[in-house]
């Protein structure tokens, strides 16, 4: 393979060069990209609003402006040109819709503190971190503060009333109704849970607007869900509630499909969205966690690289070993 | 410059054994999560270098090269186990806290690539220097990963069983990660950006 | 003659080295001992002793709430440890020692409230000495539906079962953590 110029890759000033020639030139900028990826997190962030009312709006704003602020002091302090492109409201934004209502606002600042200057600058900005900063900065403050990150509330609107109540995926929730209402009520969104994982009607929406605009690869949550219903029917669970429930929705459309950090090969990324499907299943089963699509994704962030490596197309021409 | 002063210096900035070596990270993340235990291993780090890097100058000579590396893990471990025993005689908490890593400073790369690097091939009065300079430099290392970290992971500092002040937010929700090992490593990497950051450390 | 003992020098070294290393050593431990031996609770030695009579030394774990007994050239000699039973009148501590996993070494009672009547039955029929080498499995309240075990003293029986109570009170649940 020849080397490629360096100057060639410039894209904003930054080398953003992830995966050999020959590159098709995309009328997509990663600007825009940023932009309609925001656009599609809006069907989950207003039925967090709408369930979760000015809770949601408090943690969604505290947590995109710190994101944001951070990013900003952070090229300040490296003499970088700052480049408003999304990226970091996108992290701001996925990290909020992952968090409990009531969260502490001082600690969603502090998510996504960590997931920018961290587990994003600290790598080398947009482009070469490894993990998903989002996903990170959720597993920094699920690690730090486990009392304040499990507290799940009703979802009441504008009501000031919040009544606790637990989580769809601990098993007091599951004895409740009979099932077709809590699947309608886990479709909709009517449940308790994180800011943006309850509706997954409208994640499925958001999800797949970006597939039809070609932004993200149908192949990662298709493999990440797939893999989740066929393992929930083998191990004898209710395979609809382990995919309508808990995280894995806007797991598999936003944080596995992350540009960054997740494979460029196309059997790379089922062999991705499969092995976050088997690890979640793990963790939700055998783990000591309710929810386990967090760390799942982060594990198969970590191990992309290799993914990569193994599924490299064949040059054309060229034998296989 | 004399000979004495500048092996002095290097341990403690230019080539500082934690944040430029970046040895001997077996105790540096494992005790730095209170800064007691902190405190504790430095001054056993110290009395072992010292010492060992004492005695290795001085019998530099009679050393046979065939048996030197069995020698210096002789000596090494002779002081460490008469450091252990004397810790566990005198302060008994410090003794119990450390546990395993205290033993394990008898394997300890640092202590053992100084004296084969170093002690092993000059005068004493360099090797003490150096000895002292790498004590110095270790012990900072030390108090300094092990402040911020009983800073952030326990919200406040508390230095041999007397509070000295707790943070106000933080007391309440102290942020548990930087107890773990994960906070080692992040506060580690976050000082040596610092240094590069400020010039105190020059890339190698 | 001189050069072909310089081949051997290395290993008159190495011994040399190692011999100097144990006599540091052994300085450093005594130093150690007399240190540990200072700080030791007199009173509970004095126990210890009454369990264990060449106990000279003692360690006390606090998370396992386990003494664990040495003599003088720091033998291990067993375990110790407090249980609580009920007798007839109320609470009754033994330190209960152990020789190892499988046998008791000696009992005392710590305290007791019996009525001293009840008790002398006790100490005149001999009921403590039912401990001593016991295995630990033997160690319940006989009864006459149950063969084997510790025998009540006849008059005394809640005293009795009071203290095999707290026997086991104290050891059952700390053969685990003992080897």
């Amino acid at each position: 393979m020849a080397k490629i110029k360096k100057d060639n890759l410039n894209v904003t000033g930054e080398e953003m060069l992830n995966s050999p020639a020959p590159h098709i030139h995309s009328k997509w900028s990663v600007k825009r990209t940023m932009y309609l990826v925001i656009l599609a997190l809006m069907f989950p962030t207003a039925a967090s609003i709408y369930f979760f009312g000015l809770n949601a709006i408090l943690v969604i704003l505290t947590s995109v402006l710190a994101a944001v602020a951070t990013e900003y002091l952070i090229k300040l302090v490296r003499k970088k040109k700052f480049v408003m492109d999304g990226s970091a409201v996108i992290t701001g934004l996925l990290l909020a819709l992952t968090l409990p209502p009531t969260l502490p606002l001082w600690i969603a600042a502090l998510g996504s503190i960590f997931a920018i200057a961290i587990v994003k600058e600290a790598f080398g900005g947009l482009g070469h971190n490894i993990f998903n900063p989002a996903l990170a900065g959720r597993a920094f403050i699920q690690l730090s503060f486990p009392a304040p990150m499990s507290v799940w509330i009703a979802p009441s609107g504008f009501a000031p009333d919040a009544v606790t109540s637990a989580s769809p995926l601990s098993d007091a929730f599951k004895q409740i109704g009979d099932n077709f209402e809590l699947y309608m009520d886990l479709l909709l969104g009517n449940t308790s849970g994180s800011l943006g994982e309850t509706s997954a009607l409208l994640l499925l929406a958001g999800g797949i607007f970006l597939i039809i605009l070609r932004i993200i690869d149908w192949r990662t949550p298709l493999a990440f869900i797939g893999t989740m219903a066929i393992l929930s029917l083998v191990l004898g669970q209710d395979a609809v509630y382990q995919v309508l429930s808990g995280g894995l929705m806007i797991g598999a459309f936003f944080m596995a499909t992350d540009y960054v950090t997740a494979p460029l090969t196309r059997t790379g990324k089922i062999i991705f969205g499969a092995g976050a499907g088997v690890l979640t299943i793990v963790i939700r089963l055998w783990g000591g966690m309710p929810e386990g699509v967090c760390y799942a994704i982060l594990l198969m962030n970590a191990a992309a690289p290799l993914i990569d490596r193994y599924t490299q197309p064949k040059p054309y021409g060229l034998k296989k070993k | 410059m004399s000979g004495f002063a500048k092996e002095f210096k290097k341990g403690i900035v230019i080539s500082n054994p934690v944040f430029v070596l970046a040895l001997s990270l077996c105790p540096v993340l494992a005790v730095t999560n209170t800064l007691d235990k902190a405190i504790g291993m430095s001054g056993a780090f110290a009395l072992v270098i010292i010492a060992s890097n004492l005695i290795i100058s001085l019998m530099r000579k009679m050393i046979p090269d065939i048996v030197r590396i069995l020698v210096f893990i002789i000596i090494i471990a002779t002081f460490v186990s008469i450091v252990e025993m004397l810790f566990q005689a005198y302060i008994p908490t410090i003794y119990s806290a450390l546990g395993i890593y205290l033993s394990l400073l008898a394997v300890n790369c640092l202590i053992l690539g100084r004296a084969e690097a170093f002690a092993s091939k000059n005068k004493v009065s360099d090797s003490l220097a150096d000895a002292l300079g790498m004590s110095i430099g270790f012990c900072l290392a030390l108090i300094l990963i092990s402040f911020f970290r009983e800073l952030l992971g326990k919200g406040g500092i508390t230095i041999f069983g007397n509070e000295l002040f707790t943070l106000p937010v933080l007391g309440d929700h102290p942020i548990s990660v930087f107890g773990m090992s994960i906070g080692a490593f992040l506060v580690m990497g976050l000082l040596v950006a610092f240094f590069k950051w400020i010039g105190v450390i020059k890339d190698v | 003659m001189i050069n072909s003992l310089k081949k051997y020098y290395p290993v008159f070294f190495l011994v040399v080295v190692i011999l100097v290393s144990s006599a540091l050593m052994m300085g450093a431990e005594k130093i150690n001992r007399a240190a540990l031996e200072s700080r030791q609770d007199p009173a509970t030695l004095a126990l210890l002793q009454q369990i264990f009579t060449n106990a000279t030394f003692y360690t006390y774990s606090v998370d396992t709430e386990i003494y664990t007994v040495y003599n003088s050239g720091r033998h291990k000699l067993g375990y110790a440890v407090y249980g609580d039973g009920m007798g007839y009148r109320g609470r009754i501590t033994v330190f209960a020692g152990l020789r190892d996993k499988e046998t008791i070494e000696n009992i005392i009672v710590i305290y007791q409230v019996e009525d001293l009547s009840y008790w002398y039955r006790l100490e005149l029929n001999n009921f403590f000495d039912q401990f001593i080498e016991l295995n630990v499995e033997d160690c319940y309240p006989s009864f006459t539906w149950l063969p084997g075990g510790v025998d009540s003293i006849s008059g005394a029986t809640f005293s009795s079962r009071g203290v095999v109570n707290a026997v086991r009170d104290a050891i059952l649940d700390k053969l685990q953590y003992i080897d």
